[in-house]
């Protein structure tokens, strides 16, 4: 699942701050880098690995390349938050029941 | 526009066949029994959490990592909890809310987790250091979809 790929991305503190610098719209790599304690490749690097997880798209704005951030991978990880918890309470009900059970 | 979407609260309903009473006490004082830890934990490993006085609490060995905050204790009737997985220090952490309603012989427990838009600016910006993955889009995800 893209979920998977995209909470991958997101381990390494780093690019989530990259991410995060998105947040206010697109910027380019270099407004990116000017803003955190990261070379400008590195920014390049962490941005690559973004958009393999389906995190942000990029376009060409004249001779700059913007990136932002991308909502239909944000809406894949709230369907991943969406089914973490329909799982957790399948769980929850399973013991419930199973200690109603016990107490009869 | 997704933007909406994603920051709405997460709403589930589930009913369970236990009266309010047991349902509430599996759900907070045996949490660690049903809790899915070996997907979604802080730690990797063999780790456990609790609802520990005001406080879930995730722990390994004499590592901690406090989840969330007891807003709200009502036994057989409703648990209010902030909610910050990975990230023990959040001063804007979303917050979970599970009410115990009986429905027949049972129970209808329903779950919101909400507060995703009123992370402020300040906090959006912020550098928080997550252990892992999942913490992050449990907590915080939304705060990137504005």
């Amino acid at each position: 699942m893209a979920y998977a790929q995209a909470l991958q991305a997101l381990g390494d503190p780093t690019r989530r701050s990259v991410l995060e610098e998105l947040r206010d719209g697109p910027q380019a790599v270099g407004e990116i880098a000017s803003r955190l304690p990261v070379s400008r490749p590195a920014v390049s690097q962490h941005l690559r690995v973004l958009k393999e997880a389906g995190l942000v798209t990029e376009r060409q704005d004249g001779t700059r390349r913007l990136y932002r951030v991308d909502p239909d991978g944000l809406a894949g990880l709230r369907e991943y938050l969406d089914g973490f918890w329909e799982e957790a309470l399948a769980s929850f009900k399973a013991a419930a029941e199973a200690e109603e059970r016990r107490k009869k | 526009m997704t933007t909406m979407a994603t920051t709405e609260a997460i709403t589930k309903e589930i009913h369970v066949d236990a009266t309010p009473e047991t349902a509430f006490k599996v759900f907070t004082e045996r949490i660690g029994e049903w809790w899915p830890l070996e997907q979604f934990s802080v730690f990797q490993g063999d780790t456990t959490v609790a609802f520990e006085g005001d406080r879930i609490v995730e722990r390994l060995g004499d590592q901690e990592s406090v989840w969330g905050t007891v807003l709200a204790y009502e036994v057989a009737g409703r648990v209010r909890f902030t909610w910050h997985p990975g990230r023990p220090g959040d001063d804007e952490p979303t917050e979970v809310e599970v009410t115990f309603t009986a429905d027949g012989d049972g129970t209808l427990v329903t779950l919101v987790h909400g507060g995703w838009d009123q992370l402020s600016e300040e906090k959006r910006a912020g550098r928080v250091d997550y252990d892992n993955g999942w913490p992050l889009v449990l907590g915080r995800y939304a705060a990137l979809a504005s």
